[in-house]
């Protein structure tokens, strides 16, 4: 621990002219951060939350967009746009487990539907 | 030593194995294994553009690595490969799911039809059915309605015309000789013809099995005479039953004379009760 800390000290002036390189570099991904924002909605509207899952992958998302955007204030672009596509594959990944379920329970509701009707038409 | 040296032995081989290429870190490796059970699984048919995103996204993610094994990048990017596998093995799962439902539920509606159909005709069964109990119900009360009402009229015709008693040997109805011959013959009285008239239509209308015809007579005058005049008697009746339309083979006319009297043949009351003729009815 004390290793790191130190090797961070001795790295910060390095880090911050990469910063300021990445400043010149790479724009704040703002495109990114909406794109993300947007498919953590799509996965809260189609009930990802309600899957321990989906839930999971959810809250990755929203984390990684946290610390994105603490790293945009740092004008750690680069860095931040990196988690941005962490939080957005997360994003989408919650919503295909949502579909996955809404699938999943609605093929097994119908095939119990058949079941029944099945015994009626005996 | 032994343990020392093998133990120097192990250090020396897996220090030779790092320098060789550097130590696969466990997130590509999860990477890896990710895309792997996608590979094998349904997304390969069902979700092929997915996985194909989550290849490129490991082929980056390899890239990064043999690049520099250690850089925050490497572990973005084996992330991103791992989710992106996983994304195409649920899409996939999904498609399945969704081929499954549209199957049964094609299956179902099958079903459905076929369930509505049988219910359609399991009902029509049953109505005709019932259709058909009605129609029973209703044409045998008809049936015995008429038939109460032709009993209760032959009846009521019987009781006009004369006595009716249910006796061992059948219904016997008992008509007055006065009212029907003359003394000493055998020729009908007008009166007569139409009382007979009603009995006929009444037995006609109630059925009969057979009719016994029996002439009776009082005890004045020969035995044998009596015997003959009875006979006539019943043999006229007979006669005038057939002309109203009953079946002659089964009424048969018997003279019984005096031989049987229902009354006193001391008093003219008594008398005039002997004298009679007797329809002896088996009923059908």
């Amino acid at each position: 621990m004390a290793e790191v800390i130190g090797w961070g000290r001795l790295a910060a002036p390095l880090l911050l002219g990469l910063g300021m390189l990445a400043c010149g570099g790479v724009k704040a991904p703002q495109t990114e951060m909406a794109t993300a924002q947007s498919a953590v909605r799509a996965a809260e509207v189609g009930g990802a939350e309600e899957i321990p899952k989906g839930k999971l992958h959810l809250k990755y998302a929203r984390e990684a967009i946290q610390r994105a955007a603490s790293l945009m204030e740092e004008k750690k672009n680069e860095e931040a746009q990196r988690t941005l596509a962490r939080a957005q594959i997360d994003a989408e990944y919650a919503v295909a487990i949502a579909e996955y379920e809404t699938a999943r329970l609605e093929a097994a509701a119908l095939l119990e539907k058949i079941e029944e009707m099945k015994g009626a038409a005996k | 030593m032994r343990v020392r040296s093998s133990v120097t032995l192990t250090g020396l081989a897996l220090s030779l194995v790092a320098c060789g290429s550097p130590p696969i870190s466990p997130e590509l490796r999860t990477a890896r294994d990710a895309y792997a059970a996608a590979k094998e699984s349904v997304a390969a048919d069902l979700a092929p553009a997915e996985l194909d995103n989550a290849r490129q996204a490991l082929e980056k993610a390899e890239e990064t690595f043999r690049k520099d094994h250690k850089s925050p990048e490497m572990l973005d990017d084996a992330y991103l490969a791992e989710r992106a596998a996983q994304l195409a093995l649920v899409v996939g799962l999904t498609e399945q799911e969704r081929r499954e439902m549209k199957a049964n539920a094609q299956r179902m509606e099958k079903l459905e039809k076929k369930l509505a159909n049988m219910t359609k005709e399991e009902l029509a069964a049953a109505k005709a059915a019932l259709e058909t109990k009605k129609r029973e119900l209703a044409e045998q009360q008809a049936k015995l309605n008429s038939m109460e009402g032709k009993l209760s009229a032959a009846v009521a015709s019987l009781k006009e015309a004369g006595n009716v008693k249910e006796e061992s040997r059948g219904v016997v109805i008992t008509l007055s000789g006065s009212v029907l011959f003359a003394t000493g013959k055998d020729t009908l009285l007008p009166i007569a013809r139409e009382k007979i008239g009603e009995v006929a239509k009444a037995l006609k209308d109630q059925g009969y099995k057979s009719i016994i015809v029996e002439g009776h007579t009082d005890s004045r005058g020969s035995e044998t005479n009596n015997r003959s005049l009875s006979m006539q008697r019943a043999e006229s009746v007979r006669s005038l039953l057939i002309e109203n339309g009953l079946e002659g083979s089964k009424i048969s006319a018997v003279g019984v004379g005096e031989s049987r009297p229902v009354a006193d043949n001391n008093t003219p009351d008594g008398r005039a009760n002997n004298r009679r003729v007797e329809l002896v009815v088996t009923p059908e």
